[in-house]
This record gives structure tokens, C-alpha cells and sequence, in this order.
């Protein structure tokens, strides 16, 4: 039986400065009309009633990361020989993210199949993900954009979190899903839970009947890969893609990279940062020649992977949670669960969909 | 009735065209979307609303068919500073005009219910009445516009082949353009100083403002990107991105014209045109110059005068 | 305009400075430089210095 517990609301603040004494903990905090995942201060204005602008992908794979510092030192007695002295000292704090929603602590599961592997780890991210505890927050209500339910999630999905929350109005039901979430619940003011068992599951129920699912009746488990080969319908579903990265870096499951060497004279550090496949040069190579020119391509791309071939690679897991952040802040509302819609239609020809949709849609700048 | 006559219109249109570019709903009632119409019966989805606000003539230097694009008045300037800069060939441009009263801000009608999820939204008049879970409530237009239609000096295009409807003049006094930039002159400094690395230093670097705006034509060598030369480095401090923010606004100078695209697209809600009206105050104030007023105009960073009127170079 | 952008993002104007100097001009090349540093010199710096930010 899952260990359970009640917070009470006027305990919060309580609650997180005892999580702070051996962690930074991060919450969705209110800054002018969004809500960013930040570190706690006593004065952060913290936000749950909507989820936050930014996923706290952040917190475990940091936009900026350093790999290692390095240190050029002439010899003194021949100018000719130059050493180099590396450094790859991590010192990384524990962590605890507070207040995401399930569909962001999921997408870190789709990080660890491939940052975490049998045969290959990636150090850095092992040693952040290892040393953060995940809260989450069941959603009572959907928000425009969430599809969650057509992507094996859900508003009170366990997937990922060490700790679900529900509110149930006077606080908060806790149930560990983990290890880690057994410690979360074994703070003082943490007060008997199952009595509120009940009230939350309703609460989870009805949440989970209110999310539309998107996909058309009778959607397929795979892709059709005819219409996902056909190139009309890519420039179409692309053609007003301005190929920016917000969706990218939104994303809770998107983990792309860049790696850099910045160096100023002789010191310097190799840095991996947040790169975009929606980038017009994300698959530029040093030859000069880039595979993927157009815009139509690069979505193709982007739910290929997320659809395709993630999925096809790992049994089936689709690596998109269903928050609905790119769709919500794209610049021109580009709609991931539209565009997959129309690929898991059952009935979708892809010779009709060409004379229904183009007219002679060859315009070489797509 | 306008969205009958610009569908109307369109359909004419359509024939002589690869694609006509404009409004369908988008993927909740409080958005549209572009529509890049290439098949007849899909005029059927055409909009025009109050919720019409993307600029949809930042896809004009790309194409190289011909197109028809509808445009409101803010739009219809950036099609005059294409052809000032000859990014387009305005042989290949229908252009169809829809003079606006002024669109709505998505951000400012959320803010204005609390950020709840919503149900629907009508646009009657010059109001949006926007249902939520605590009922309906009607906002006027005026009160969650975004800060260009504040001081709207173009609501009729300046430029087009078919006009939707009949002219409007603009009821907003010209000096009422750069007043936000005359205010925040007002303030310290150091208050200046601690607002942008406030403010930008939200920025997450995902170039959505580069992107969409129509004038940015490099996006795809973008100094900020580079390696080699590497001029801005990829770490996060607030310098940086303010690096990134006054080169983009730098490159913007005489270029920019208004359209408000930037500000629009940030996730994370950074006034990012703050920068770029500055800097079109100081282009009106030193050469006379309006961005996208009238295409026989040469913008003043593409040309050069041994002595300007307004700089005294020995005396700067 | 440069000059008059500086002071509205909060950079002190004096931080700027732009003149022509000729390659035959070396005197002047050098009290430009040496009084321009010392200029920003006395300014201080324009921010704390930051590690990677969070």
C-alpha cells in the first residue's frame, strides 16, 4: 500500500522551507502574467492554478550546462609546448521541482531512455536527475492546447512523479509513488492522509472525463506512413511554421543539444546547450550541406520523432506528454495534435487529402 | 458584411493565384491561425475578427509564387518596406486590405478572466464576450488591445489592390507614437538598467521574436547563432541576452515597423519592441523617417548624406 | 543613434565613444584610447561578474 498524507494548505510554506533545508526547491512562480518554474524565496508569489509557461525541464537539464572547464599553460621553458588542464568537477545540488503537473514530471521519463542507457550514461543529466525529487500537482481542469488523455497520460498520471498531490480544497493529498516520496512524506507536517483517499480519487476521475482527446475516432496506433512520407502535406501542415524554437524549448520531452567550446585566451568552458530542430540550421553540417533546408522537413521531423520514431524504438512510449505548451505559445498556433490527427485517421487517404488540400503546393520555399 | 465581402473577394482572387494567405479559426476560440488557402472550398474557413492578429506578410520574402495576402493597416507597411528594400517583387503580391479598428491581445483578454480556461469567445461589435467557468464576460476591444492599436496612425492599408470595406481615419494623435518611449526616458538610469535585466533576462533564447518578425531576412545566418566568428556565447547570464536583443533592434533601425509581432509571440511576456521604438524615435527625430509609410521612401541606414540635418558631427 | 540607444537600456552613455582617427594620426590615436579608458575605468563595471546563471 502506496505510503499517503495530507498537507494542509496553510502549511505550505512550512512544508517547502523544510524541503529547502537540504535542497533548492523550484515552484511555479507568478512574475507579471506568466509563471516560470524559479527557486523558492519566502516571497516568491507561488501559482498552481495554472500550469506554468515554462516546463521545469530546466531544473534537471539545464539551458546551460557545463561539461568541463579547461586551462592552456605554456611551458615557461619551451613557448613551443602548451598543456591543457581539464576539469569536469560536478557539484550539483539536491533538488526538488514542487508544483508541476504530471504530463512535465513525465516528460522526464522520456529523457531517461535515452540519457540513461545500458550501454552509454550521460553523466550529467544521471547526477541531476538522481538528485531531484519530483512533486507534482493533479489537474482538476484542462487548459487550452492539453491533450494528455491521447498520449497514454493523464491529469493525475503517476508516470514520473515521486510524489502526486491532489487538491482537496482544504489541502493536499499525497500519495509517494517512490523511494524518494516516502522521505517527502515523512516531514512533520505532513498529517494522516487516507481519509481523503476518496475525495481525490473523485477529483482525479472527473478531471481525466474533461480532457479531449484530440484524435479522430478510431485513431491508429502507428503513423500512416504513406501520408507521413507525402511531401504536399508536409509543406502544407508547415506552411505557416515560422521555425523558431519556442515549442522546442517549451517542451518537456525535447532534449536536444549543441555542445560549445567558449574560451576567452587560454581559459574556457564546453558548454551543452538547449538546441531546436525547428532551426533552420539544426542539422547544418561542416561540408556546408544541410539535409533538412525546409520548414515542411523539420516539422516532419519534430513529430516523426515524438511519434515515430521514439515510439518504434522504445515499445511504443510516445515521446510527447500532451501539455499543450507548444500549441498554446507557438506564433502562429501550430497544432502538434491536429497534425497527428490527420496522420492517425483511420480513413485518411493520402491521394485525397493531396487533391482536397493542394492546388499545386510545389512552391520550393516551403 | 466584412468577412462575406473578403470571402468574396478572395474567391476572385483565388485563380490567379498560387495561394491566397489568410484567417481561419484556430485551436480554441480565442485564436486563429494563418490559413495558406489552396484549394477552393477551404474559403469556407476564412475569418476576420478582432482575433485576426498575426502578421501574415512575414512569409512574402520566401515565396516565390505569386500570392494574395490579406493585410490590416500595420501589416500593409511591411509590405511597403519590402518594396523600399526590394525583398519582394510586388508583381507577385495581390494584395487585399482590411481596414481594422484595432485587434486584441491575447495575453491582456486571458489576464482579464484570471487566466481560466476558456469556453468561447463571440466578437460583436468592438467587443469580445469571452465565457469561462464563471460566466461571460464582455471586454471592450479598447481595453485589451495590444499597445500598437493604442496609437494606431495607419487603421486603412497603406497599400493594396482591393480594399474590404471603406477607409478609416485614424483618431489617435501622432505624438502619441512614442510617448511610452518619452515616459520611460523619465526614469534613472540605474532604474533603466535594472528593468531590462529584469525583464529580459526571462528570455529563453528561443528567437519566436526573431522569427516572426517580417523584417528579420537572415534569420538563417543570425549573428547570435554563429560559432565561428563567435560573437554572443550561448551562456545565460542577462548580458547576453541583451546582447542578442539590442543587435536584433540594431539591425532593426529604420527597418522596423511596428507591427507588434515580437511582443505577440514572447512566451515569456518580455516587451521586447521597447528597444526598437527607441530606436524608430530617434530614426523620426534625426532623418524625418517613417518605416513602411510610402514605398518610394529610401530608408536612411541605406543611404548616406555628407551632412544630415539633425547631426552635428563634430559636435556629438 | 547608437549613442542615444546606450542610455535607454541603462548603459552610461560615457561608455560609448566615436570619433575618426587617420593611421598618420598617432598621437591622437593614442590620448583617444588612453582618455576613453580611463573613462570607462572610472565608470566601474557594468555588471557583476556571473557564472553560468541558473
Amino acid at each position: 500500500m502506496a505510503k499517503t498524507g495530507f498537507l494542509p494548505k496553510e502549511k505550505i510554506k512550512d512544508f517547502l522551507d523544510a524541503l529547502s533545508k537540504d535542497a533548492q526547491v523550484h515552484v511555479p512562480v507568478k512574475e507579471g502574467d506568466i509563471v516560470a518554474f524559479k527557486p523558492y524565496s519566502a516571497d516568491a508569489e507561488i501559482c498552481l492554478t495554472r500550469p506554468a509557461n515554462t516546463s521545469p525541464k530546466a531544473v534537471i537539464y539545464p539551458q546551460c550546462d557545463k561539461l568541463l572547464s579547461f586551462e592552456y599553460t605554456k611551458d615557461p621553458e619551451d613557448n613551443k609546448k602548451t598543456s591543457i588542464t581539464l576539469s569536469d568537477k560536478r557539484d550539483y545540488p539536491n533538488a526538488v521541482i514542487f508544483g508541476c503537473r504530471p504530463c512535465d514530471a513525465k516528460g522526464f521519463t522520456i529523457f531517461d531512455k535515452v540519457f540513461v542507457t545500458a550501454d552509454y550514461v550521460d553523466p550529467y543529466y544521471r547526477e541531476h536527475r538522481e538528485k531531484t525529487t519530483i512533486i507534482s500537482l493533479a489537474c482538476e481542469t484542462p487548459f487550452a492546447g492539453c491533450f494528455c488523455v491521447a498520449v497514454d497520460g493523464g491529469p493525475a498520471d503517476k508516470v514520473g512523479s515521486d510524489v502526486l498531490m491532489t487538491d482537496v480544497e482544504k489541502g493536499y493529498y499525497l500519495e509517494s509513488l517512490t523511494e524518494k516520496g516516502d522521505k517527502v512524506l515523512s516531514l512533520p507536517m505532513i498529517q494522516e492522509g487516507a481519509s481523503y483517499q476518496a475525495a481525490a480519487q473523485k477529483i482525479q476521475t472527473e478531471a481525466a472525463a474533461k480532457v479531449k482527446n484530440p484524435l479522430p475516432k478510431g485513431a491508429t496506433e502507428k503513423v500512416n506512413p504513406t501520408l507521413f512520407d507525402t511531401d504536399e502535406f508536409w509543406q502544407q501542415v508547415a506552411a505557416k511554421c515560422i521555425s523558431c524554437g519556442a515549442c522546442t524549448y517549451l517542451c518537456p520531452t525535447c532534449y536536444c543539444f549543441n555542445i560549445t567550446d567558449e574560451a576567452a585566451r587560454d581559459k574556457g568552458e564546453r558548454i551543452r546547450t538547449w538546441d531546436a530542430c525547428m532551426f533552420q540550421h539544426f542539422t547544418l553540417e561542416t561540408s556546408g550541406h544541410n539535409p533538412r533546408p525546409v520548414k515542411s522537413r523539420r516539422l516532419r521531423q519534430r513529430v516523426g520523432h515524438k511519434f515515430a520514431y521514439y515510439p518504434e524504438k522504445y515499445d511504443g512510449v510516445i515521446a510527447c506528454c500532451g501539455c499543450g505548451r507548444c500549441i498554446r505559445h507557438c506564433p502562429v498556433s501550430v497544432d502538434i495534435s491536429e497534425i497527428v490527427g490527420y496522420l492517425k485517421d483511420p480513413g485518411q487517404d493520402p491521394k485525397t487529402w493531396i487533391e482536397r488540400n493542394t492546388k499545386a503546393a510545389k512552391d520550393g520555399s516551403l | 458584411m466584412s468577412t462575406e465581402k473578403l470571402k468574396e473577394t478572395i474567391q476572385k482572387v483565388f485563380p490567379d493565384v498560387e495561394t491566397v494567405i489568410c484567417w481561419q479559426e484556430g485551436f480554441d476560440k480565442l485564436h486563429t491561425t494563418p490559413l495558406f488557402m489552396t484549394a477552393s472550398a477551404q474559403e469556407a474557413k476564412v475569418v476576420w475578427n478582432p482575433l485576426c492578429v498575426q502578421n501574415l506578410t512575414s512569409y512574402l520574402p520566401s515565396m516565390k509564387k505569386k500570392v494574395a495576402v490579406v493585410v490590416k493597416g500595420c501589416d500593409s507597411r511591411t509590405i511597403v518596406q519590402f518594396m523600399e528594400e526590394g525583398l519582394i517583387d510586388r508583381n507577385n503580391v495581390v494584395i487585399i486590405g482590411i481596414p481594422c479598428r484595432g485587434v486584441v491581445s491575447v495575453k491582456k483578454v486571458l489576464r482579464a478572466v484570471d487566466f481560466q480556461p476558456i469556453e468561447d469567445v463571440k466578437c460583436v461589435d468592438d467587443t469580445v464576450i469571452v465565457k469561462t467557468a464563471s460566466g461571460e464576460k464582455t471586454l471592450k476591444v479598447s481595453d485589451v488591445w495590444p499597445d500598437k492599436c493604442a496609437t494606431c496612425q495607419y487603421p486603412t492599408p497603406v497599400i493594396y489592390d482591393y480594399l474590404i470595406g471603406d477607409a478609416i481615419e485614424s483618431d489617435k494623435p501622432a505624438e502619441s507614437v512614442y510617448e511610452d518611449v518619452r515616459e520611460f526616458e523619465t526614469k534613472t538610469l540605474e532604474e533603466r538598467k535594472a528593468y531590462f535585466e529584469r525583464e529580459f533576462g526571462k528570455c529563453i533564447r528561443c528567437y519566436a521574436c526573431r522569427n516572426a518578425c517580417p523584417m528579420c531576412v537572415c534569420q538563417d545566418s543570425c549573428i547570435a547563432e554563429t560559432r565561428d566568428p563567435h560573437w554572443i556565447t550561448q551562456k545565460l547570464s542577462a548580458q547576453e541576452k541583451m546582447m542578442f536583443h539590442m543587435i536584433h533592434s540594431i539591425h532593426l533601425a529604420g527597418r522596423c515597423v511596428e507591427c507588434g509581432e515580437c511582443e505577440r509571440v514572447c512566451p515569456m511576456d518580455i516587451p521586447v519592441a521597447k528597444i526598437k521604438k527607441k530606436i524608430n524615435a530617434e530614426m523620426k527625430y534625426l532623418y524625418d523617417y517613417t518605416t513602411g509609410a510610402n514605398p518610394d521612401d529610401k530608408p536612411p541606414m541605406y543611404t548616406f548624406n555628407v551632412d544630415e540635418a539633425k547631426i552635428k558631427e563634430h559636435k556629438l | 543613434m547608437l549613442k542615444n540607444m546606450l542610455p535607454f537600456v541603462g548603459i552610461d552613455g560615457k561608455r560609448f565613444h566615436y570619433t575618426w582617427v587617420s593611421a598618420s594620426e598617432g598621437q591622437k590615436w593614442q590620448q583617444v584610447v588612453t582618455g576613453f579608458t580611463k573613462q570607462v575605468h572610472d565608470l566601474g563595471p557594468l555588471h557583476e561578474k556571473k557564472e553560468i546563471a541558473d
